[in-house]
């Protein structure tokens, strides 16, 4: 592993690694960091500010500032959202960073979220939609295939954002769509919610895991060691009450969720050494071990490896694969493609 | 304390290519690699009277600028920025390249949401006290900035305006003015002394070329200043110069409108600006001659020298 | 619901204490630390925030706050300005209606 990745995975490990470190081991840990989104998680770790080099402090503050205005205005988002659609009399279930954030949980310290998601009934979309509507909200479909591709193929109202305030909104009915033997029971993760202050609720413990699980492993995981972290987080906080590892496997087998519950908690384990009984998530090789390690930590290097190339382009096919059939993908994936080249990055 | 100038250009790039060096910039350690030509000739002509810093230290960012891939190591014909590792901007083709410097370093020091609150804008100092002006591009700010940096105003920055929040002290950079098009020769004209870096041809906003801050604004990067002025300047083809007072309100918006991750800066970002809106007299300047413009200018800091009547306080909450 | 000129609710301020603002001749601008915006209100707006600072009240009970505060040179369309201004407080998240 290189050096980078294995200082910034001891960090989050073991915080207190961090006091040990020479300039050079923060001169990689800062821009790994940095890249990964976790500097301000890092910084809650931290007792002695003043005890950091000065550059470590600098960048740890910034980092911090900048994650606690992003959950202000995702605090700020939540309590309007739960506003607009109050009238409605429809559930709204929080998803990812803003469930985390509402319920206080442990992925919630030092996280900054881009968009707010939300779970809702099926059957209460199209008023969902109008009344969000009716509050300022616009739909956020870039072209005519987007709107298809949304409405048509994934059954959900296309990204959503507040004309005035710029914030972005996901609604959806289901937490993913049915690809690959996965059979979400939409229902049950309603009917199962747990209800927050504000007017808003959040998946049960069990579905909040498998969320994150298949939120990880049902997509490109190239880089994203936080959601890892995320799913690590949950796993330590409600792997302690007592029957919780047998309701986290019964769900996965009722939601056909049981693989990448598997390889969340194996990677997690791995990773992040997270405290697992046995039994639990041996389903995979060390092949699909080595491509995980590349992409998922990759990002963090000056120069990206060949392996890690390979492996990223792998892994984000898969990811694709998951959700739609063979015939669409190629399109999809063209379409992408081509939009990519024509924008022009500032 | 060695300036990058002590060092003959040929150990300087050799320097730069292999450990890299380290700058300092508003209290950021900086350190950038580069295996580029125009990026060394660049940083050696007008980065010249900076110091470095040493090299053992923990960076704020690490930089580096080099050939686009390894078919451009051979072909040399396209260059990337890497900030940790990964692309900030689209590539550039190599003649271009040195506005990486300059942007990288634009953006390091933005994202210091912690000690500073930013504004885009340009900042001079002269008698203690100091003019912001914040505008966008094309208001003609960096043109207007030179000429001051050339006419008696010390330069502090021509692009970021950095305040410190807890005594509303500006921080100055010294760094280069960018200058484009038609204000190139306009400043070589107006300042036969200044010193320029080539003229960078082919950018989307035309021709670009980067103006040496002067050595006595370098020596002086550690000086800060207090604001006084807020000036918003807006170049206009044939417009006689004309200063025109603006409120207090319209002084705030020009400050928040300006603030680079205002969001970010929360609170802390609103009170600076109403600080600077209730203490520093705003304008707004039009005009197409720079010997008139600086005419007005001056007559603001010759009036400051008299004594000001006192405003009236103020309604406020929290 | 926004306000119209049947509203008899009584609305107030939200979080007063997360606010900082500053009056400058008649222009108001406001930073909500619930929200980390920005707003900038001209002086009726202004006013009648400022007005339902000092308390909750309904519609009626500002407009008879602001008729008092701008005394005879009061502009006509006292009403119209406080349901707007409601209205207009409401989507930004400033103020509520409690009943």
């Amino acid at each position: 592993m290189r050096r980078e990745n294995a200082i910034l995975l001891a960090a989050l490990r073991d915080p207190a690694s961090m006091t040990r470190l020479d300039a050079a081991g923060w001169n990689l840990l800062i821009p790994s960091a940095r890249m990964h989104g976790l500097l301000a998680r890092l910084a809650t770790y931290v007792s002695d500010a003043d005890a950091l080099p000065d550059a470590a402090r600098r960048q740890f503050d910034n980092a911090t500032i900048a994650a606690a205005a992003n959950q202000t205005g995702l605090r700020f988002e939540i309590d309007r959202v739960a506003r607009a659609l109050a009238p409605t009399g429809t559930r709204i279930v929080l998803l990812k960073g803003g469930a985390f954030l509402q319920a206080g949980l442990p992925p919630s310290r030092g996280r900054s979220s881009t968009d707010l998601d939300i779970l809702v009934p099926r059957a209460d979309l199209p008023r969902v939609e109008a009344a969000l509507i009716a509050h300022g909200w616009a739909l956020h479909a870039e072209t005519e295939y987007d709107e298809h591709y949304y409405r048509d193929w994934m059954h959900e109202i296309p990204p959503m954002v507040h004309t005035e305030r710029e914030a972005a909104l996901d609604v959806h009915h289901t937490i993913f769509p049915p690809v690959a033997g996965i059979r979400i029971d939409s229902a049950a993760l309603l009917a199962d919610a747990v209800q927050l202050d504000g007017g808003v609720w959040a998946l049960c413990p069990t579905d909040m895991v498998l969320h994150s699980a298949v939120h990880l492993f049902g997509e490109d995981i190239t880089g994203r060691l936080r959601d890892l972290l995320d799913l690590h987080d949950l796993l330590t906080h409600f792997g302690a009450q007592p029957g919780f590892w047998d309701a986290l496997q019964a769900r996965a087998r009722l939601h056909g969720l049981a693989r990448p519950l598997a390889y969340a908690v194996r990677y997690s384990r791995r990773f992040m050494g997270t405290a697992v009984p046995a039994g639990v998530g041996d389903d995979a090789g060390p092949a699909m071990d080595w491509l995980v390690g590349q992409a998922l930590l990759h990002a963090a290097s000056d120069t990206p490896g060949l392996g890690a190339r390979i492996a990223q382009r792998v892994l984000y096919v898969r990811g694709h694969w998951l959700k739609m059939p063979t015939g669409m993908l190629v399109r999809h994936l063209w379409t992408k493609w081509r939009r990519r080249e024509e924008d022009v990055p500032v | 304390m060695t300036r990058i100038g002590d060092y003959a250009p040929a150990y300087f790039a050799a320097l730069l290519a292999t450990r890299g060096i380290r700058l300092e910039s508003a209290g950021l350690a900086l350190r950038l690699w580069s295996d580029i030509p125009e990026i060394a000739d660049h940083l050696g002509l007008l980065y010249a009277d900076h110091a470095l810093l040493a090299d053992e230290g923990v960076d704020d960012y690490r930089l580096r600028i080099q050939w686009d891939g390894a078919l451009q190591r051979v072909l040399k014909r396209r260059v990337a920025a890497l900030t940790d590792g990964r692309p900030f901007f689209a590539p550039l083709p190599r003649n271009l390249s040195p506005t990486f410097v300059e942007g990288c370093l634009n953006w390091s020091v933005a994202f210091e949401s912690a000690s500073y609150v930013i504004v885009h804008g340009a900042v001079v100092e002269r008698d203690g006290l100091a003019t912001i002006m914040p505008a966008d591009s094309g208001s003609g700010k960096s043109t207007l900035c030179a000429a001051l940096a050339h006419r008696g105003w010390r330069l502090l920055s021509d692009e970021l305006t950095i305040l410190r929040p807890a005594d509303l002290q500006l921080i100055s950079s010294a760094r280069p003015v960018s200058l484009k098009n038609a204000a190139i020769d306009l400043i070589r004209g107006f300042a036969p002394e200044a010193r320029f870096g080539p003229v960078l041809r082919g950018g989307t906003k035309g021709d670009v070329a980067f103006m040496r801050p002067p050595a006595d604004a370098v020596m002086r990067v550690g000086e800060t200043a207090a604001p006084a002025f807020v000036i918003s300047p807006r170049y206009q083809a044939g417009a006689e110069a004309r200063l025109t007072p603006v409120t207090r309100a319209e002084a705030f918006r020009m400050m928040v409108d300006g603030t680079v991750l205002y969001r970010t800066s929360g609170r802390r970002g609103f009170e600076t600006a109403c600080r600077i809106a209730e203490s520093c007299p705003a304008y707004r300047l039009s005009y197409s001659r720079l010997d008139d413009a600086l005419e007005l200018i001056g007559g603001l800091y010759a009036a400051r020298r008299a004594p000001a009547p006192v405003r009236a306080a103020a309604a406020s909450g929290a | 619901m926004p306000p119209d000129d049947s509203d008899a609710r009584t609305w107030r301020i939200i979080h007063p204490e997360a606010l900082s603002w500053r009056c400058w001749d008649g222009d108001y601008v406001i930073f909500n630390g619930q929200s980390g915006l920005t707003h900038a209100l001209d002086v009726t707006a202004g006013a009648i925030f400022e007005l339902a600072l000092r308390g909750a009240a309904t519609p009626a009970e500002l407009q008879a706050r602001l008729a008092a505060f701008l005394g005879p040179g009061a502009p006509p369309d006292l009403r119209g300005a406080v349901t707007s201004t409601l209205a207009r407080l409401d989507q930004l998240g400033l103020a509520e209606a409690v009943a």
